[in-house]
């Protein structure tokens, strides 16, 4: 069990000020799950601290400036560590920050500060702006090595306000040990490139629940991304999957790719997928348009050399392939197709 | 040992984007990125399946493709992407007819006329179908004095089917303003740059800018941040398929996005092929300066064949402060008027650390910067009702020394609290003078845990967070020494 991790997780939806969201409660419980999952993060329950807008009732006035949760509610939780890190001390292994809302960026296009992303709490208002800026927190958490690694997911808009500007939180000072602070190694995953939305969509396979789509593709990146040899999944391979399905994911919802920054040390492990535990392999049904009895199937790799020769004895076929790219063919025909196969069951005609 | 006749069977693939600035990414049969290119990429391959992935602006689709051993060249071509456009074009997710014949049609026309030799075409849409509110409500346009020009709402063209509304302005060159008027929030103005012979033409997005659902409804305006701005021959309709529209378009995203879709090799042949819209031309010679090492005889090529096309303009001149000395020598020039481009603007002030002159104290460029918005890719700022009272400031060297006792102070407990009361409940510091103080109480945060001590001061740094020139700075140290009731240094 990761007893030495920590986790804050924060999903805020209900904005009276900006207009509210659907999914990010369930984002935030979404990635609290796996957390706790013991083929996740594996984080015993009370080392995850969660701030949910629905924790907290409306505000009884119905005023949109007292809704929450607001500033202090999610500053609070960062005190712990803020408090280990002016006094030098170690706090775990890994810090988890997933937060789900509406944000924002630094308009500034400095080389300081490209980074920067807010999240809008609660009590927001279209004139005052009133955010968190979870990613100050971040960087102050790894100047200060209180962590060996910092996990930061932001489903949330990266987009540019006009009239809020990024303000840097009252952080304590310290004094960092550089090669403390080199060695600390980052997985900086944001929903969207600067200046650009997140999106959020119902999920026809989750219920038709409203999520945020990089939060379902993160999601299924964590549960089917392929680990290495050894069985760790490392951060470079869950960016990968998520580039390569959250096109899928978002479907007719127009999105912008997610930024995933892995920092300039050694990549994280993710986690490591036990041997024993069942891998899927991912299955392609082959359907035949019209059957003679005489078809036979041709399953070549990526490199095209050919893995399968199998007669149809009916209209389909299905055949267990690793995730990759294939050609499929019928023998002595043009019928082929070329697939892409990662980790879901698919099915073709030809 | 490794199989020798794998490694050297190879391929020819060819890979061709939709238009010269969609991204094109190679990938093999393992998902691992091979190679990435603009507009068209070829390499040789081992024969076998490939994934190949195209860019356009922020939408993307993937393609496979297959390289048989038995052919010599495999070459795959993308089909256009339909990305987000502001500008109403084919084969973009903008594809409203009506939207896209009112352009045509009415970008033929004049419909005001307010001098000769130029123009300026406004076109203005709602994102979704909106046949209630009139999308061109408080937009107006502004000489550099402030004279009103003309207003989209009484001068300009509505169609409520098309959600959208366009107004064409014949008018002298020259920089006007383009303001939007948003209620409660403010009124926010960019700036547009009209060249002889040319027409400028912008194309936007409305936003919501309040509050509640009453107050929402009333105050739906233009998004100047969204604006898409193209250039043309006056008179000239536009084309919806134009293809240098929409390698301009490309190009603007790729600015506010920082993305890379040009290739200094292949730009100056692409930007031969669309200098029917000059500013794509802009946009490109920006985005190459964006490169780790820009290559300047590109640029320099760029810039001069832009000041042939289009004659005396900001963003272009602004191309010239880059790089060398040489460069800047042979093309000595200054910025009474400010650009369109946030990048230009950050070369002016970059280049005013060591020549203030080249904005000239009092001129527009150095007024308006007093309520300056950082954002991209446009330079916006927010009118103030009041204007500041203009106060000559003081030499560079004493304007640094004063900023450097500013620092000094903000590194001590109480003068961090003094510049922290200032800033959060001091009503009458000017914008410019809240980014400052904010920028030196950042800088303090940062720096007095590494150093214990004073943090060293740099108005480099200053000038590229705050990013305004020189002359704003100096004129800004007197008055917030004044504000903050802080030792005279004058």
């Amino acid at each position: 069990m990761a007893t030495d991790d920590c986790a804050i997780v924060v999903g805020i939806q209900t904005y009276p000020g900006i207009g509210s969201l659907e999914g990010p409660c369930r984002d935030a419980l979404l990635f609290a799950e796996w957390l706790e999952k013991t083929d996740g993060g594996d984080l015993p329950g009370e080392r995850i601290e969660t701030c949910l807008s629905t924790d907290f009732s409306p505000p009884p006035d119905g005023r949109p400036e007292k809704t929450r949760p607001d500033r202090e509610d999610i500053e609070g939780l960062f005190r712990p560590f803020l408090e280990k890190g002016v006094r030098g001390e170690h706090a775990g292994r890994r810090l988890y920050l997933f937060v789900s809302g509406h944000g924002f960026s630094d308009a500034a296009e400095s080389y300081k500060n490209v980074m920067n992303t807010a999240l809008y709490t609660a009590n927001a208002g279209r004139i005052v702006g009133l955010h968190v800026a979870i990613t100050s927190y971040a960087e102050w958490i790894a100047q200060s090595a209180v962590f060996d690694e910092i996990v930061l997911i932001m489903d949330c808009c990266r987009t540019k306000s006009l009239l809020h500007s990024y303000t840097c939180p009252q952080l304590p000072s310290i004094n960092p040990n550089p090669s403390k602070t080199h060695a600390v190694r980052k997985f900086y995953a944001f929903a969207a490139p600067w200046g650009h939305a997140a999106k959020e969509k119902a999920m026809p396979h989750m219920n038709n629940d409203v999520y945020g789509i990089f939060t379902v593709a993160l999601m299924e990146a964590l549960e089917k991304a392929r680990p290495n040899r050894q069985g760790n999944l490392k951060g470079e391979d869950v960016k990968q999957y998520i580039h390569n399905v959250i096109d899928g994911i978002a479907g007719e919802t127009a999105i912008s790719p997610p930024e995933i920054y892995l920092g300039t040390g050694q990549d994280i492990i993710w986690l490591k997928r036990r041997s024993s535990a069942k891998r899927h392999i991912p299955e392609v049904t082959i359907r035949l348009e019209s059957h003679t009895g005489t078809e036979v199937c041709v399953i070549a790799n990526g490199r095209l050399e050919e893995l399968h020769r199998i007669p149809f004895e009916e209209n389909k076929l299905l055949c267990p392939l690793e995730p990759g790219l294939y050609k499929i063919s019928i023998a002595g025909t043009d019928r082929h197709q070329l697939v892409e196969l990662l980790n879901d069951d698919i099915e073709i005609t030809l | 040992m490794t199989s020798k006749s794998r490694s050297e069977k190879k391929i020819q693939l060819s890979i061709v984007a939709p238009d010269k600035a969609t991204e094109i990414f190679l990938m093999d049969n393992r998902f691992e990125r091979m190679q990435s290119a603009v507009g068209t990429l070829d390499r040789k391959v081992s024969p076998g399946l490939y994934k190949v992935r195209f860019r356009s602006g922020t939408t993307q689709e993937d393609r496979l493709v297959e390289v048989p051993a038995a052919r010599p060249k495999t070459e795959l071509r993308g089909k256009p992407l339909a990305f987000d456009s502001t500008t109403p074009l084919l084969d973009t997710r903008a594809r409203d007819e009506r939207q896209q014949r009112l352009a045509e049609e009415e970008s033929a026309r004049t419909h005001v006329r307010a001098g000769k030799g130029s123009g300026i075409f406004l076109f203005v849409r709602h994102p979704q179908p909106d046949t209630g509110r009139h999308p061109g409500e408080g937009v107006t346009l502004h000489s550099l004095d402030g004279r009103e020009i003309a207003d989209m709402e009484t001068g300009g063209i509505y169609r409520p089917e098309a959600s959208s509304c366009c107004m064409n302005v014949e008018l002298a060159p020259g920089t006007y303003r383009l303001r939007v008027e948003t209620g409660r929030l403010g009124t926010f103005e960019m700036f547009v740059v009209a060249c002889r012979g040319w027409r400028t033409m912008l194309f936007g997005l409305t936003s919501e800018f309040a509050n509640g659902e009453e107050e929402r409804r009333a105050s739906t305006r233009l998004l100047l941040k969204s604006v898409s701005a193209h250039m043309t021959k006056p008179g000239k309709a536009f084309d919806p398929a134009s293809p240098s529209f929409r390698l301009a378009e490309l190009a603007r995203i790729a600015l506010e996005t920082r993305r890379t879709v040009v290739d200094p090799e292949t730009f100056p042949r692409v930007f031969a092929s669309a200098r029917d819209n000059p500013l794509f031309g802009l946009y490109g010679a920006h985005l190459l300066l964006q490169e780790r090492r820009p290559d300047f005889r590109v640029i320099d090529a760029i810039a001069e064949k832009l000041e042939r096309l289009i004659g005396p303009h900001p963003d272009v001149h602004a191309l010239w402060l880059a790089g060398s000395d040489e460069r800047r020598r042979k093309h000595p020039v200054s910025f009474p008027a400010p650009p369109m481009l946030m990048r230009s603007w950050d070369l002016i002030t970059r280049r005013s650390l060591r020549k203030s002159s080249i904005v000239p104290a009092g001129s527009f460029s150095d007024r308006f910067s007093n309520s300056l918005l950082t954002t991209t890719p446009w330079l916006l700022h927010r009118l103030t009702e009041s204007g500041e009272k203009q106060k000559t400031g003081p030499s560079l060297a004493k304007t640094e020394e004063m900023f450097d006792y500013l620092a000094g102070v903000s590194a001590t407990d109480k003068g961090f609290s003094l510049l922290d009361t200032a800033l959060n409940q001091r009503k009458d510091l000017t914008q410019l003078e809240r980014n400052i103080v904010q920028t030196l109480l950042e800088q303090a945060r940062q720096s007095i845990p590494q150093k214990q001590k004073a943090p060293s001061f740099s108005l480099r740094e200053l000038v590229t967070n705050v990013k305004v020139p020189t002359v704003s700075l100096k004129r800004s140290a007197r008055s917030l020494f004044d504000k903050l009731d802080l030792p005279d240094r004058k």
